[in-house]
């Protein structure tokens, strides 16, 4: 009988030992599981903060180059927002940030330029990694555009397709007025490369237009062409690299200059009207504000620009307080 | 087996306490970071204040060279007129609301002549919490090419 | 076999001790030793403060013959050739402007400071200390160049 319950015993230990176990197990495993999660919730969350700060920083202060070491995960940026895994946080409407699709690897390049059209309007912040080539076609724009990118940006300047080397990194053309991207062939490494790889965009200075293109094998095929103003958009499609990106930042552009303008315009009225019996008043001209600022409408702006760039002179050469 | 189960209960009990603990530290800390935040943010709207091309001075040699520290007093007068008027709420309270959120800006001239404005107010009623920074600024007036000196007051509302 | 147990029952208890020890030493980083004092926003403010403080002050146009704070400071600090048209003189106007000037901010703010100008000669032009002594302050000051030697203008925000 006492042998029985002791086998019993024995065997109800084991079952113990085994559902004891069991939930130890599940229990540990759970809580670690938890905190994984929550440290990778923490990172994001960092790196989030820290990009919203690195926005913050190149709102304020222009022509700024900063290489930032990041931690290697996958940060997607789109116009209106910023996520790395399922955090996302906004980016403002004053925030006009260029950025590729996709941020991946060690290093982030951070770049900011001031916009100004023809008054200081927003400071344009650009994000790229040294994943990334800028490919631009020699011409007197593309010297231009060449030499506004700063040295820790990796750039090319070339004559000819052909004499592009393999470097490993993903390429994103630039083409001036009369070369167009559906012209040429691509040599042999980057047509291997994958579609979304090589990148181009076409820039006809004359139209203030920049076209968009998508890689199909060694050619290039047209996708949209949208408007800019300044090179400093010029730049903003190169780093944007997709035309619905492009597109919303400059609306967003647009936004801010329109309110910008308004302001130009009513400090315009006012010295209009401190300054109504002397030469100066002629100067202060209401027109070239009353454009609608909107991005299909590129011609008018482009003619208010002149024209307050050349009332400014005049105000300027005849001592009067200048409009900007 | 009632030893067993009793050594699985204290150390249950042990496990359990030592969770609490975490949790309440964690919590502190999570609270900690959130005060943190609410400080940065009024730091982050008085330097974006201080930054907006609305309101900067600019160097007359060139519109890209911006002015530190200074607001150009006709920009002053006209941004608030602006977001003051009704038929601009959409800008103040979507364009505006976006950057800056539940705060007050607001610009005092001190010297020579005392003058106010309020760029931009949008209060909150159940505020939990109110940071205020204050920043010497000049205030530069285009007609009299002088500069006075002004302070922005920024108030953020959590 | 009763040792066994005993020596089975000590080990427990060095583990329980144990685990007591590092729990302690947990409450005393996160609770006890919980740096409190870190303020961002009044460190940005004390140290922005001072700075924007004389940059702003230096360059406000005064009513005296339109001159700027930096042209009455180096006046006052020189030969004194600029007179008011109230009938001050630079130095006399440098003391009404800045005294104005720190009542309605620093002084309304509560705020604690020492705003002092002096040339390397040792000469002190202007001196409003507001400052309890060997309070902690964060300090910037500006050399203006003068027609006698470099003049030094301190601003101290104390704490």
């Amino acid at each position: 009988m006492s042998s029985r319950k002791g086998v019993i015993d024995v065997q109800f230990n084991w079952v113990f030992i085994l559902i004891a176990g069991v939930l130890i197990l599940l229990f540990f495993g759970s809580v670690v599981l938890k905190l994984k999660d929550n440290s990778e919730t923490n990172i994001a969350n960092n790196i989030l903060t820290n990009m919203q700060t690195i926005m913050s920083g190149a709102e304020v202060s222009a022509n700024t180059v900063n290489p930032i070491s990041i931690p290697d995960t996958e940060i997607k940026v789109s116009c209106n927002s910023i996520s790395v895994g399922s955090i996302t946080s906004d980016i403002t409407k004053n925030k006009i940030v260029f950025a590729p699709d996709l941020i991946k690897g060690r290093t982030m390049i951070t770049w900011s330029l001031s916009w100004a059209y023809p008054y200081h309007i927003s400071n344009f912040l650009y994000i790229t990694t040294p994943d990334f080539k800028y490919v631009i076609m020699d011409s007197d724009k593309g010297k231009e555009i060449y030499s506004m990118l700063p040295t820790g940006i990796n750039k090319e300047l070339i004559d000819d397709v052909s004499s592009l080397r393999k470097t490993g990194h993903k390429l994103s053309f630039v083409f001036f007025d009369n070369v167009y991207p559906e012209d040429i062939s691509l040599p042999d490494f980057a047509g291997n490369m994958k579609d979304k790889e090589v990148v181009a965009v076409h820039v006809d200075s004359l139209n203030n237009e920049i076209e968009f293109y998508k890689k199909s094998g060694i050619r290039f095929e047209p996708v949209r062409k949208m408007p800019y103003l300044g090179n400093e958009m010029i730049i903003g499609a190169m780093f944007s690299q997709d035309a619905e990106n492009y597109k919303c930042n400059m609306e967003k552009a647009m936004e801010k200059m329109n309110i910008v303008s308004m302001v130009y315009r009513k400090r315009t009225e006012i010295l209009r009207e401190e300054y109504s019996n002397t030469i100066c008043r002629s100067y202060y001209p209401l027109t070239p504000f009353t454009v609608d600022y909107n991005i299909n409408n590129i011609g008018d702006i482009k003619d208010s620009k002149e024209s307050l760039e050349k009332y400014n002179n005049y105000l300027q050469s005849s001592s009067c307080p200048t409009i900007y | 087996m009632f030893e067993t189960i009793a050594v699985l209960l204290i150390f249950f009990v042990l496990i359990g306490f030592g969770l609490i603990f975490y949790a309440r530290v964690a919590n502190t800390s999570v609270s900690d970071a959130s005060k943190e935040q609410f400080q940065l943010k009024a730091i982050q709207t008085a330097q974006l204040v201080s930054f907006l091309p609305e309101l900067q001075c600019t160097s007359s040699t060139s519109a890209n060279i911006v002015v530190d520290d200074c607001f150009d007093v006709l920009k002053v007068e006209a941004l608030s007129s602006i977001l003051n008027d009704s038929s601009n709420q959409k800008i103040k309270n979507e364009y505006y609301f976006d950057s800056f959120g539940f705060s007050k800006i607001h610009i005092k001239k001190i010297y020579p002549s005392v003058s106010e404005w309020t760029i931009y107010e949008r209060t909150k009623t159940n505020s939990r919490a109110l940071s205020s920074i204050k920043v010497p600024v000049s205030l530069y007036d285009a007609v009299s090419n002088s500069y006075g000196f002004g302070v922005l007051t920024v108030e953020v509302y959590d | 076999m009763i040792g066994k147990k005993s020596q089975a029952e000590i080990v427990g208890l060095v583990i329980i001790v144990l685990l007591i020890t590092v729990g302690l030493l947990f409450f005393v980083k996160f609770v006890v030793l919980n740096d409190s004092d870190s303020d961002p926003k009044k460190n940005y403010v004390d140290s922005e403060l001072a700075s924007n403080m004389i940059n702003v002050l230096l360059k406000t146009t005064t009513d005296c013959k339109k001159s700027s704070m930096t042209e009455l400071f180096q006046d006052c600090a020189g030969f004194q050739r600029i007179e008011c048209n109230d009938g001050m003189d630079s130095c006399s106007k440098i003391q009404q402007v800045s005294r104005n000037i720190f009542n309605n901010t620093l002084d309304e703010w509560k705020k604690q400071y020492n705003f002092k100008a002096y040339t390397v000669g040792g000469d002190t032009i202007e001196n409003i200390d507001r400052c309890r002594p060997r309070s902690d302050r964060v300090s910037k000051t500006y050399p203006i160049p003068t027609d006698r030697g470099t003049l030094f203008i301190t601003l101290d925000i104390c704490s």
